[in-house]
């Protein structure tokens, strides 16, 4: 009888002890805002002035995250904790300002407490799951949609808008460039301050200026009036976007 | 001792009284009792594509042969129609890919209706909304509604319900898809769920472009050559700009769209203004749901009010680059297509035909064993 009650004392302090470290958990929070140059970027009602006088309005700018994971401080190189295994940035019904100054977030409420060093992604869609197509998911998923058949992967960045070439108001110049490829996937590492705290929640804020996705300076831009499209297929223009997609990606401490 | 009495009682010339007392209680168990009639629905297993995205089926109102056969039967019923003489089927004809060949449906006592029927080729898919302006999510919602639309089937759902609930058949098929137990157990929610059901199994995925991805055929010259304008996929041929809305294997995004048919100064100018009159957002109006291309030969005339009557006249607005609109999609531009290019692209159209709905005979001949036994 008194090695039972023993055994029940026992497995009453593991049961208790499995529950606090489910407890030491907190949410962090990803948030992407988008800006053309330094304006928040609002899809259809807003134009944006672009270079040699030319301005643009647009109704989709979107990207895919994949393997979102925080570095601990503590961590060697391999030991990262996962926060969002894919997800799309997509910022077709940001409609008015409010909607754009709070962003596309992603979250994750199940980050172990502690001090974090770094957040790490991947840019686009990682070959594993480019292999795959929507009928590997049920709806609603970020890979339900965006698939290209005929090139057997996902588009990784839409930028659909139209571009007022001529000054007349008119912004009837169609501009649509849909990139992706497993050879553009990259992943990128941003260095953080974060310490994850028990029940609460911690923001890490990214912001993409999409004129820099366009548009490196000045003297070097995708120049809207000679070309207005790319599916992936001139190499010159979706690698130009996709780099520099990459470096219009910041985090804002 | 109480059929002694009973006995007695008879002798005595009770008779009479003694049938109205049976025939009261057989009559109650009839009109308000099904649980006496077993109701075991039977799980249904759709057979889903491989290459499609995964259905959405409520876990609320799972298939079941049952409740697939009752949907069949309603769908192809007038019952649900004010004056009894129109039924989902008129305008959702199968063999007509499930549309009616109407630029705009007629509904009870020749009203007409404001856009056109739709194909429910696959619907079960639309995750992102139903009708051409998106107002309903799902199928169950979406059931709702035609029963009750003047310029349709003009009814009223209490009416409905009181034909359903008084119906010799009804009340048992309803019991064995549903389990209900009483015949005022009927209700629209049920109906409506039942619809939702066997539209589900209209699931249609054997067009010679399946067989094609399947391995199973081979386009012709002239059908590959379509299908590469389609999807741009050649650099040596000029692009038609339809896959990005209307990609495979669905031949729709599901997405929204304005596609510049509508010739308007400003946005707040639609006369009909689409996903805009759901959603309040200007930039929506003139929005509609993109259509499957699935069975498009079958589907004359074209877009949501049926303007176009041929592929041709759909081939010579999108060439033209549409009517010019703050929210007109980006995709449609001005195109560059030749007449041999638009021969090639109806050769691969016709790709998309797929005749496993064409000679539905109705009801219970979806396919499946529906049988009510």
């Amino acid at each position: 009888m008194k090695n039972i009650l023993w055994l029940g004392a026992i497995l009453l302090l593991i049961a208790a002890s499995c529950k606090d470290n489910d407890d030491k958990n907190g949410q962090v929070d990803l948030t992407f805002k988008s800006t053309f140059d330094t304006a928040p970027l609002v899809m259809y009602d807003e134009q944006y002035a672009y270079y040699d006088n030319l301005n643009l309005k647009f109704q989709l700018f979107q990207f895919y995250l994949t393997d979102v994971v925080l570095v601990p401080d503590d961590a060697t190189s391999t030991t990262t904790v996962p926060h969002t295994e894919i997800a799309l940035i997509s910022y077709k019904d940001v409609l008015g300002q409010a909607a754009a100054l709070q962003g596309i977030t992603i979250s994750a409420n199940k980050i172990p407490a502690g001090k974090y060093k770094a957040v790490r992604f991947g840019l686009g869609v990682a070959p594993r799951f480019n292999a795959t197509n929507p009928g590997n998911y049920t709806p609603p998923h970020p890979l339900d949609d965006h698939y290209w058949s005929s090139m057997l992967g996902y588009v990784f960045m839409k930028i659909e808008g139209n571009a007022d070439n001529d000054g007349d108001g008119l912004f009837n110049d169609k501009l649509t460039f849909h990139i992706g490829a497993n050879s553009l996937y990259r992943t990128m590492e941003f260095p953080v301050s974060l310490e994850v705290k028990e029940g609460q929640s911690s923001t890490i804020n990214f912001g993409i200026d999409l004129k820099r996705v366009m548009a490196v300076s000045a003297s070097d831009f995708l120049d809207v009036r000679t070309v207005t499209q790319d599916h992936t297929t001139n190499p010159e223009i979706y690698n130009y976007l996709y780099d520099n997609l990459e470096q219009a990606v910041q985090i804002k401490q | 001792m109480m059929w002694q009495r009973m006995r007695e009682r008879w002798r005595e010339g009770e008779r009479e009284r003694l049938f109205w007392v049976l025939i009261i209680v057989l009559w109650s168990c009839n009109d308000n009792r099904l649980a006496y009639i077993s109701s075991e629905p039977t799980p249904y297993k759709l057979e889903e594509p491989a290459n499609f995205v995964k259905m959405q089926i409520p876990a609320d109102n799972p298939l079941t042969k049952e409740g697939i056969a009752l949907g069949e039967r309603l769908f192809f019923d007038p019952i649900l129609s004010a004056d009894s003489s129109l039924s989902c089927a008129s305008c959702h004809i199968p063999s007509l890919a499930f549309t009616d060949g109407k630029a705009r449906s007629v509904g009870v006592g020749g009203k007409t209706v404001r856009r056109s029927a739709p194909s429910l080729i696959n619907v079960g898919y639309h995750y992102k909304g139903l009708f051409w302006d998106g107002r309903v999510q799902s199928l169950e919602m979406q059931a709702l509604m035609p029963v009750v639309d003047h310029s349709e089937m003009d009814n009223s759902w209490e009416v409905a319900e009181e034909r359903l609930r008084r119906h010799s058949d009804y009340p048992i098929l309803f019991r064995r898809a549903f389990g209900i137990r009483r015949t005022s157990d009927i209700d629209r929610y049920l109906a409506a769920k039942a619809l939702a059901q066997f539209e589900r199994t209209l699931v249609n995925h054997n067009s010679k472009f399946d067989r094609v991805q399947r391995g199973d055929a081979k386009f012709t010259a002239d059908e590959k050559r379509g299908w590469q304008i389609f999807f741009d996929d050649s650099q040596e041929l000029p692009t038609s700009e339809c896959g990005h809305c209307h990609i495979d294997p669905l031949f729709t995004t599901l997405g929204f769209f304005n596609n510049g048919i509508e010739q308007v100064n400003t946005l707040g100018d639609f006369r009909d203004k689409g996903l805009g009159a759901v959603t309040g957002h200007i930039s929506d109006n003139g929005k509609f749901r993109t259509p499957t291309l699935r069975n498009i030969m079958l589907t004359a005339p074209y877009m949501h009010d049926g303007r176009f009557a041929t592929l041709d006249e759909v081939f010579d607005h999108y060439i033209s680059g549409g009517h010019f609109a703050d929210n007109v999609n980006p995709n449609v531009r001005k195109l560059r297509l030749r007449e041999q290019d638009k021969k090639d692209l109806i050769a691969f159209l016709q790709t998309l035909t797929d005749s496993t709905f064409v000679n539905y005979s109705v009801p219970g001949s979806s396919g499946a064993d529906l049988s009510l036994q």
